[in-house]
C-alpha cells in the first residue's frame, strides 16, 4: 500500500510542481518582453544621452546600473541609479529620465522590481 | 504560502511515505519560489543592454560663398558665357581684385536632364569659361579652380522648370578660412 501511494505520488509531486511553474512562469516571461520592448524603443535616447557625456569626455565608459518598479499600471516608477562606474552626473540623469514614465504595452499583475544594466563603451572612428 | 505547503504536507500521512511527502513538498515549494509565487514582495528582473556610441562630430564649418547677385547665364547646353553676365563677373573680378589672398572655386552645376556624365562635362566647361573670363580680366589662374559637378548637388528638386533654373547654377567658394574685403 505504501509502496502504490509512492508511486502516485511522485507523478503527481512533479505535475503540481509543472504545473505551478508553468503558471508563473508565463506571467513572468509576458511581462518581462513587455518591459524589455518598452526599455529598447529608449535605446537611441540612451544613445543621445552617451553621445552628449562624450562630447566632454570622450574616454567616458562604464556602466551605469538603473532600479525601478514596474507598478500595475505598467508605468515605470522610482527610476534611480542604484551603481555607476562613469562618474558622470549628467549622463546618470538623463538615463534616469529617459526610463522615468515609460510604460509597458499592459499593465502587471504584480509590481515588477527591475534592474537594467547599462554598458557605455565610446566606438572607435578608426575601426 | 509556506503555511499552505505545510498544510497539506499534513494530510498526507496515509498516501505515502515520508520521503515521498518531503520530495513533493520540496518540489512545490521550489515551484512557488522559482516563479515568485512564494516570494513576499514584488518579483525582481534583471536587464542589460550595451550602448555605443561616439562623440558627434564637430559641425562642417559652413562654405561660404561669394554673393554675386544674378546668376551667370549660358546658352543652353553650351558653356559659352551669354554677354549679359559679362557685368556680374567684371563684379567678381573687382572684388578678388581687392582681395589679393583669396582664392575661390569656380563650381559648376547642371539640372538633371541629360546624363550624368554629359551634365558633369558641361557643369565643368560653364566653370572653366567662367575661371577663362576672370583670369582675362587680371586674376591670377593659381587663385582660380574650376570644377564641375553636374547635377550632382541640387539645391532644389527637378521636377519643375522654375526649380531646374535654379539647380542650373554657377557658385563662387572661397577655399579655405578666408574673408573677402567685402562680400556683398
Amino acid at each position: 500500500m505504501r509502496e502504490r501511494g509512492m508511486m502516485y505520488l511522485a507523478p503527481i509531486s512533479l505535475l503540481l510542481f509543472v504545473a505551478v511553474g508553468a503558471c508563473g512562469a508565463e506571467l513572468s516571461t509576458r511581462t518581462k518582453s513587455d518591459v524589455q520592448r518598452r526599455l529598447e524603443t529608449r535605446s537611441q535616447a540612451f544613445e543621445g544621452c552617451y553621445e552628449r557625456a562624450l562630447v566632454e569626455d570622450d574616454q567616458a565608459e562604464g556602466k551605469v546600473t538603473l532600479v525601478f518598479l514596474v507598478a500595475p499600471d505598467g508605468v515605470f516608477r522610482q527610476v534611480k541609479v542604484a551603481r555607476s562606474t562613469v562618474n558622470n552626473k549628467a549622463l546618470e540623469t538623463c538615463l534616469v529620465s529617459k526610463t522615468k514614465g515609460l510604460r509597458t504595452a499592459s499593465g502587471v499583475s504584480a509590481p515588477l522590481a527591475v534592474t537594467y544594466e547599462i554598458n557605455l563603451k565610446a566606438r572607435n572612428e578608426n575601426l | 504560502m509556506a503555511r499552505h505547503l505545510n498544510t497539506t504536507y499534513g494530510e498526507l500521512p496515509n498516501l505515502g511515505g515520508l520521503i515521498v511527502m518531503k520530495t513533493m513538498s520540496a518540489a512545490l515549494l521550489a515551484g512557488f519560489l522559482s516563479t515568485g509565487c512564494g516570494a513576499a514582495g514584488p518579483l525582481t528582473q534583471h536587464f542589460k543592454t550595451s550602448i555605443r556610441a561616439s562623440a558627434p562630430a564637430a559641425p562642417a564649418p559652413a562654405v561660404q560663398k561669394l554673393q554675386v547677385g544674378e546668376k551667370i547665364q549660358f546658352r543652353p547646353g553650351r558653356a559659352g558665357i551669354r554677354k549679359g553676365s559679362f557685368a556680374v563677373l567684371d563684379g567678381v573680378a573687382h572684388r578678388l581684385k581687392a582681395s589679393p589672398a583669396v582664392h575661390i572655386e569656380i563650381q559648376g552645376h547642371t539640372d538633371s536632364n541629360g546624363s550624368t556624365a554629359a551634365n558633369r562635362r558641361l557643369s565643368l566647361q560653364r566653370a572653366n569659361a567662367v575661371r577663362t573670363y576672370l583670369v582675362g580680366k587680371g586674376i591670377a589662374s593659381g587663385r582660380l579652380t574650376a570644377v564641375g559637378f553636374g547635377d550632382s548637388r541640387p539645391l532644389t528638386g527637378n521636377d519643375s522648370e522654375e526649380k531646374r533654373a535654379v539647380n542650373r547654377r554657377v557658385d563662387f567658394v572661397l577655399v579655405g578660412n578666408q574673408s573677402l574685403a567685402s562680400n556683398q
